[in-house]
């Protein structure tokens, strides 16, 4: 038989028609394999040596090779013959379990096959190799726990046919993979940092602008513009001097806040340190997974409440959504989250991208390099609240060389440093966690919304409104 | 869209196909008998040596060492051994090297963490046992008529010879036209 080789990935464009991948039809190409050879020389050379040294015995031996290549050779496979290709995944039922897809794959293979050769990878990580037997059709079922968000890989299934004894081999058929996109998990956050500087005339927070819909505010001479039905005419009676002198009750306005997230997608760091260097199957909770649930969270909380939000992906070249409220816009919000990627290289840019007036910046990054934290610098530099986000899996470091130990530590010291310059320019640093039962999240973001009163951000808010 | 949760570290589950034994299962077998009739061919412990060493480079290498040469060496390892004489081992060997040549094929393609459905062999082996039951019956009459106590027989060789070449044109013809050889 020939040596197995490595199977591409398809280049055809396999039909989806719901959950289901189908792959063109095909009619493999078969090929003798070295086992038809190897049959054909053995039996020869038995025989030709058995008769030259006049042996029966060694001649018998040859044989049953001769009989099997004989058989082989007139049992060719058709190359008409199609195979056809189903993957179904679908999403577990089973409610008590961890999230995980379920995928059925079934190959429906020509009536001279002996045996399938079928390699599954699921989940991008575990490798299958079966030797199945076609009966009518081979089917193989499993089950994919969701582990990270994003796009993933659920299955890719590449085959071979054998024909009669191995002697027959088709090309391998090149993989089909499905693959799913895993919307993050939208964690419960009762309140949002503000921005210094609240925008709108409409809202759920109050500023400190005069305006309809707030608390009160005060007690103020009648004005050209205020309405009628707020002036206070009892407080009009005790305070008013002369006849033409008039009260009103003034309240606070009411306004939205303007929220930017912004990804950092260069990398998708794993909290296995080991993976950090090379491409590593089990990389366990990833930053990008941990800056896809941050930012789904708080879009989620800001949209809520009635803010505007908008995104900003610092490494894809698509990567901006306009600042935006209501449902839709949430789910809109959630699909581009879902899509990102690592990229693996910086855009080159000139100046810092564009942020709403008066918005606060959320930045998840894992501080690993430079970019994200001269950009919320800047960003805060031009009076921005901005809140980095610090989705650095917490580093596990089995497997880790002394070398690799003490690269990891000098990386996490510029880090350090990079977060006592963020501190020190006034920027919020608030660590994310990555579990999931922990109530941490909800807890760091209320003492920075609350820290926000107290440095009289809402003694700031609404001037700009 | 779902909704999952981060930090879930749960393994996937195994394919589900049916019945199974694992492929390691074929790689022991075929290593068993090759060895056995290593033992069983060769005398000298030189020979034997070699042939330890044919199994353990097709076992542990495949396709650097394949199994032909290991099936080759034993076939013609019985030319030190009593000339057509019809004894037992004649027809273990008989037996044992086109097994061997099956469950060494199977061994290449197949690494030793895969799964083997037990109806995948199921066509093979049955074949195998169909020719072995024309053989045997075969090979012992000509062991008994060709013996050396049962004398020569004059002109054998040459037939043995004329069959042997027309054998060898109707394979290779047949060969050419269902294109084994290559287009």
């Amino acid at each position: 038989m020939t040596s197995p080789e490595v199977m591409p990935s398809s280049p055809r464009a396999p039909t989806i028609d719901g959950d289901t991948v189908t792959t063109p039809s095909t009619g493999p190409v078969w090929r003798p394999t070295l086992a038809l050879h190897a049959s054909l020389l053995v039996g020869l050379v038995l025989a030709t040596v058995g008769v030259l040294a006049s042996r029966v015995d060694v001649v018998l031996l040859a044989l049953p090779f001769l009989v099997s290549a004989a058989i082989a050779l007139d049992r060719a496979p058709d190359e008409r013959a199609e195979s056809t290709l189903h993957v179904q995944v679908t999403r577990s039922t089973d409610a008590t379990s961890a999230p995980a897809f379920e995928y059925r794959v079934v190959l429906v293979a020509p009536a001279a096959t002996e045996f399938v050769q079928l390699r599954l990878i699921t989940g991008g990580a575990d490798r299958w190799e079966l030797l199945l037997a076609p009966n009518a059709e081979c089917t193989v079922t499993g089950r994919v726990p969701v582990q990270h968000s994003g796009r993933q890989p659920v299955v890719s299934v590449a085959y071979r046919l054998f024909g009669p004894d191995g002697a027959w081999a088709s090309r391998p058929v090149p993989a089909t993979l499905v693959e799913r996109v895993v919307a993050p998990a939208i964690v419960p956050l009762e309140s949002l940092p503000l921005p210094h500087r609240l925008t709108g005339l409409t809202g759920t927070h109050e500023s400190v602008r005069p305006g309809d819909g707030g608390e009160f505010r005060d007690v103020h001479p009648y004005a050209s513009g205020d309405r009628l039905r707020r002036i206070d005419w009892k407080a009009t009676a005790r305070r008013s001097q002369g006849l033409g002198d008039l009260y009103v009750r003034r309240t606070n306005a009411t306004a939205d806040a303007t929220l930017l997230l912004v990804i950092d997608s260069l990398d998708d760091i794993g909290e296995r340190v080991a993976s950090w260097s090379f491409e590593a199957t089990e990389r366990g909770v990833t930053s990008m997974d941990m800056a896809r649930e941050a930012a789904a969270s708080i879009a989620a909380a800001a949209i809520r409440t009635g803010d505007r939000v908008g995104l900003l992906d610092l490494a894809a070249q698509d990567g901006v959504v306009a600042a935006g409220g209501g449902r839709r816009h949430l789910d809109r919000l959630l699909r581009r989250l879902a899509a990102s990627e690592p990229m693996g290289t910086r855009l080159t840019r000139r100046r810092a991208p564009v942020v709403p007036a008066g918005a606060i910046v959320y930045v998840f990054t894992t501080l690993l390099d430079d970019e994200a934290a001269a950009l919320s610098q800047r960003w805060r530099a031009s009076g921005h609240r901005v809140v980095v986000v610090d989705v650095l899996p917490t580093p596990r470091l089995d497997f880790v060389d002394r070398h690799t130990g003490l690269a990891h530590r000098l990386v996490l010291a510029e880090r350090r440093q990079r977060l006592d310059t963020l501190r020190a320019n006034g920027i919020d640093v608030l660590r994310w966690p990555e579990d999931a039962h922990q109530p941490a999240r909800a807890v760091a973001m209320r003492a920075l919304a609350t820290r926000a009163f107290a440095r009289g951000g809402r003694a700031r808010a609404g001037q700009g409104g | 869209m779902r909704v999952w949760t981060i930090g879930a570290r749960a393994r996937g589950r195994a394919p589900q196909h049916g019945p199974w034994v694992p492929a390691a299962l074929l790689h022991v077998t075929y290593v068993a008998v090759a060895a056995g009739l290593c033992l069983f061919v060769f005398a000298s412990p030189w020979w034997r040596a070699i042939g330890f060493a044919l199994v353990a480079g097709s076992a542990l290498a495949p396709t650097r060492v394949p199994a032909w040469w290991l099936v080759l060496a034993l076939g013609l390892g019985s030319l030190g051994r009593a000339p057509s004489a019809p004894t037992f081992e004649v027809h273990g060997l008989l037996a044992g090297l086109p097994l061997l040549q099956v469950l060494g094929s199977l061994s290449r393609q197949l690494p030793w963490d895969a799964r083997l459905q037990p109806g995948a062999l199921a066509r093979p082996l049955r074949r195998g046992l169909f020719v072995q039951l024309a053989l045997q019956p075969v090979a012992a009459l000509v062991l008994r008529d060709f013996s050396a106590a049962a004398g020569t027989v004059r002109g054998a060789a040459l037939v043995a010879a004329v069959a042997l070449g027309v054998m060898a044109i109707v394979l290779a013809w047949r060969a050419r036209r269902v294109g084994a050889f290559g287009s």
